[in-house]
């Protein structure tokens, strides 16, 4: 019935079908520039929305099991050594609650206004093209692009698009990405100064991080923290690897290693700001 | 005829749900696949109307920008064509080569053209990436030969009289 014999005849004119559809996918991609599909992307992702992310979560169960099965080994060492950490974090966590509460009362002194920022848990579905990633939360939750997506103070990327049920975030390895940054030293006695500015953006090879200047003595190890009008906050995105050392140069520029592993993220949070 | 549309629908529905599943598992198209298996099956006015809503759907659900996966497919499918004009379809296993290059062609222009489309910047291959699309491409061709060793075997029954 599908393939029936009368269509298997060789018709003269298939070859059409491809000036047809290279057409159709240019007039498509020129009226979605012009934003002309919106109300029909918000239908059809509204429909078809828990279907892509049933079907979606299904397969992330049946990868988390095999690779469960796979690497049980592995999680019981992490497991011991995580139990050992999260008692050396409980510890630091209270000293970071009094510096929390002290910035809060800070801000509010300040008049920076009384900004609650909300946290929509988000799980990854996907990895796109290596530059993006999808995640299961959408306009539904009150996602919109522009809002950031963050795994405790570290910089995960920027919601560029946002769908009924899934958004689309963009890492800060993909080459469209440029945000101001500054670095803070690693050091232990020296922890909170700021030794440079600088930008960061994404290459081939990785984040790469320019216009350091020369003589504020950046090192490899240093913390990138991102500063940028586009984030709207100071977040962690790695430390300073691969500085160059070429003394006839105005500036120095390296690469960033990310605080967090972006292939490896399974769940993630992302930003809904509500300012009073 | 309306049990055809039905069908169409359908099986659409059946192809997004497999497309968002194998694609969330092993980075795999089962779009890609199925068009390129049906591109000289069915009518090709049918086939275009099966592309253009599949592929479109896909871009929706995947947030991409809309007409990409359209306009790769059309890229493809015209290598496709040139390549069976170089190389005969009587031929078992060589009439799959095109296939094969067909589909690797179909990954990495996505993972290219959706950044650029999407922000205006050319996206990023690394030799790891091809390497990986090129196995993703031969197992998409090993499907495509055992489907359609499969569609002949059971088309080959019809002589069978019950």
């Amino acid at each position: 019935m599908l393939f029936n014999q009368e269509d298997k005849k060789k018709d003269e004119r298939s070859w059409l079908s491809i000036p047809i559809i290279l057409l159709l996918s240019i007039l498509l991609l020129f009226l979605n520039s012009l934003g002309t599909f919106k109300g029909v992307k918000s239908t059809v992702s509204y429909v078809l929305g828990p279907i892509y992310t049933t079907s979606s979560n299904l397969a992330i169960s049946l990868k988390d099991f095999f690779s469960t099965v796979v690497n049980i080994s592995e999680f019981r060492e992490e497991y011991n050594e995580m139990k050992l950490q999260i008692a050396e974090y409980e510890v630091d966590n209270l000293e970071y609650q009094l510096l929390l509460d002290e910035n809060s009362d800070l801000k509010s002194q300040l008049e920076l206004g009384n900004r609650e920022d909300r946290y929509i848990l988000a799980k990854v579905l996907d990895h796109i093209e290596s530059e993006y990633l999808i995640v299961n939360q959408g306009s539904k939750k009150g996602i919109k692009q522009g809002d950031i997506a963050v795994i405790g103070d570290a910089f995960v990327g920027i919601v560029i698009e946002s769908g009924q049920y899934t958004s689309k975030i963009r890492l800060p390895i993909s080459k469209s990405n440029f945000l101001e940054a500054y670095i803070l030293s690693s050091d232990e006695e020296d922890s909170q100064r700021i030794l440079s500015r600088a930008v960061i953006n994404g290459s081939s090879d990785g984040i790469r991080i320019e216009n350091i200047g020369m003589n504020s003595g950046v090192k490899n190890g240093d913390i990138v923290v991102v500063n940028d009008s586009k984030v709207g906050e100071n977040l962690i995105v790695g430390t300073v690897v691969g500085l160059s050392e070429d003394p006839a140069t105005t500036t120095r520029t390296g690469y960033v290693s990310p605080a967090v592993d972006y292939y490896d993220l399974t769940n993630l949070f992302i930003r809904i700001e509500n300012v009073d | 005829m309306l049990i055809k549309v039905l069908l169409t629908i359908v099986g659409l529905l059946f192809l997004i749900v497999l497309e968002s599943f194998f694609n969330t598992l092993f980075s795999f198209s089962i779009i890609v696949m199925a068009l390129l298996f049906l591109i000289d099956k069915i009518d090709w006015r049918r086939w275009v109307i099966i592309a253009a809503l599949s592929t479109v759907l896909i871009d929706i659900l995947l947030l991409r920008p809309m007409g990409v996966t359209m306009l790769v497919l059309a890229i493809i499918s015209l290598l496709l064509y040139i390549l069976f004009l170089i190389v005969p379809k009587k031929e078992v296993i060589l009439s799959y080569i095109p296939y094969l290059f067909a589909i690797w062609l179909y990954y990495i222009l996505l993972d290219l053209s959706v950044p650029y489309l999407q922000d205006g910047v050319w996206g990023t291959i690394s030799w790891e990436s091809i390497f990986v699309d090129m196995v993703i491409s031969i197992i998409s061709t090993v499907i495509i030969f055992l489907i359609n060793l499969l569609v002949s075997n059971f088309r080959s029954k019809e002589d069978l009289r019950l």
